[in-house]
């Protein structure tokens, strides 16, 4: 069977059940508010429902968002993670699929799940602010909002200190920052950014954020 | 053009659910999907220049919706995903690991699967509803059948 066959045979029960409601309605604030806290409840029951499956395996704190989160992870392949962690009011927030690679001095090999959630310790992102329309680039506790500070090349040159050291970060984009955007992440000042030009060389360009 | 709106839920509304199910694994939240997509076209004013013109509105609706949804703080997973399956009466076991498989990939490698596996999009489509470009939608499509290819092995082929 191909692939398109097997897929709509998969879903060919999949089903809308309910009546739609053509009519707008307007909800009393007072049964929003009842609505809304019926729902943190019912989501407070849900998250540990939800972590109570089986394969979460472990438990850990991680940066997210500029935060540090409780994080856990469901093994759903071999060698990649589902990661999951909480906001403020408790709900499930999905950090989707990871898979991680490390040099060994056998070679490449792929990374366990704790692996994985240390290296996104130090992993950067873009995440698009709607309500202000904004691009806001996260790194560990920074937040920066990123949409003005690119150059006419797209690029946009950011250097933060993690506690250690300084991390020189160049971002970069084609058509839409939060989709088609690279970051690339440099811990070392010879190291090249492109050919035959170190951080060293364009040190200048980098804004520090602090 | 403008179709009624009852043959529009009759002939979409499976699909549309099917979208936001694909995009927020959750059935509850799909189901918010399904409603906001007909009220909203229930309650458009304009003209449609044709009935595939309809059928983009609506899946770009339901896609923003489903985006909408996803960046709510109280996102909710009332029933879960595996309280749902249980009520789907699969075939084979192979249709429920596909599923499965399918349910497990993250958003944005879902959609692209869906839109092309059970929509028979074109890459070019896919690129259009969903505002990226067509080689983003190939990074993203090549990513998810590998996942897929690793987790179903022989039942899933090779092919595109």
């Amino acid at each position: 069977m191909k692939n398109k066959e097997a897929y709509k045979q998969a879903f060919k029960h999949v089903h809308y059940q309910k009546e739609i409601n053509l009519n707008q309605r307007k909800i009393p604030k007072s049964l929003l508010t009842l609505a809304t806290s019926l729902i943190v409840l019912l989501s407070t029951f849900t998250v540990a429902y939800a972590f109570d499956v089986g394969g979460i395996q472990s438990k850990l704190e991680v940066w997210f968002h500029g935060e540090k989160r409780s994080v856990q992870y469901e093994k759903v392949q071999d060698n990649a993670y589902h990661f999951y962690t909480t906001d403020k009011n408790g709900d499930v927030v999905d950090m989707g699929v990871h898979i991680g690679l490390k040099g060994t001095p056998f070679g490449i090999q792929t990374m366990n799940g704790d692996e994985i959630a240390n290296s996104l310790n130090d992993d950067s992102e873009i995440v698009y602010d709607e309500k202000e329309d904004k691009y806001i680039f996260y790194y560990q506790d920074k937040a920066v909002d990123i949409t003005k500070m690119f150059d006419k090349e797209k690029e946009c040159y950011l250097v933060i200190n993690n506690g250690e050291k300084d991390i020189y970060f160049v971002i970069s984009y084609k058509d839409k920052i939060d989709e088609d955007s690279t970051i690339s992440q440099y811990s070392d000042e010879n190291a090249a950014v492109t050919q035959g030009v170190t951080v060293k060389d364009i040190k200048n360009r980098f804004i520090r954020i602090k | 053009m403008k179709i009624d709106t009852e043959q529009v839920i009759a002939t979409y509304k499976d699909r549309i659910f099917a979208i936001g199910l694909t995009m927020l694994k959750n059935p509850d939240d799909a189901e918010d999907v399904v409603q906001e997509t007909f009220l909203r076209y229930h309650t458009y004013k304009k003209d449609f220049e044709s009935k595939e013109h309809i059928e983009s509105w609506l899946y770009k609706v339901a896609i923003n919706k489903a985006k909408d949804i996803q960046r709510k703080f109280w996102k909710r997973k009332q029933v879960s995903m595996e309280d749902y399956m249980a009520t789907i009466p699969f075939d084979r076991s192979q249709d429920e690991e596909l599923f499965q498989a399918v349910m497990a990939l993250p958003s944005k490698y879902s959609i692209v699967i869906h839109l092309y596996y059970y929509e028979d999009y074109s890459i070019k489509e896919i690129a259009q509803q969903l505002k990226l470009n067509e080689g983003n939608v190939k990074v993203r499509l090549s990513r998810a059948r590998q996942i897929l290819k690793e987790q179903l092995k022989e039942n899933w082929n090779n092919e595109e």
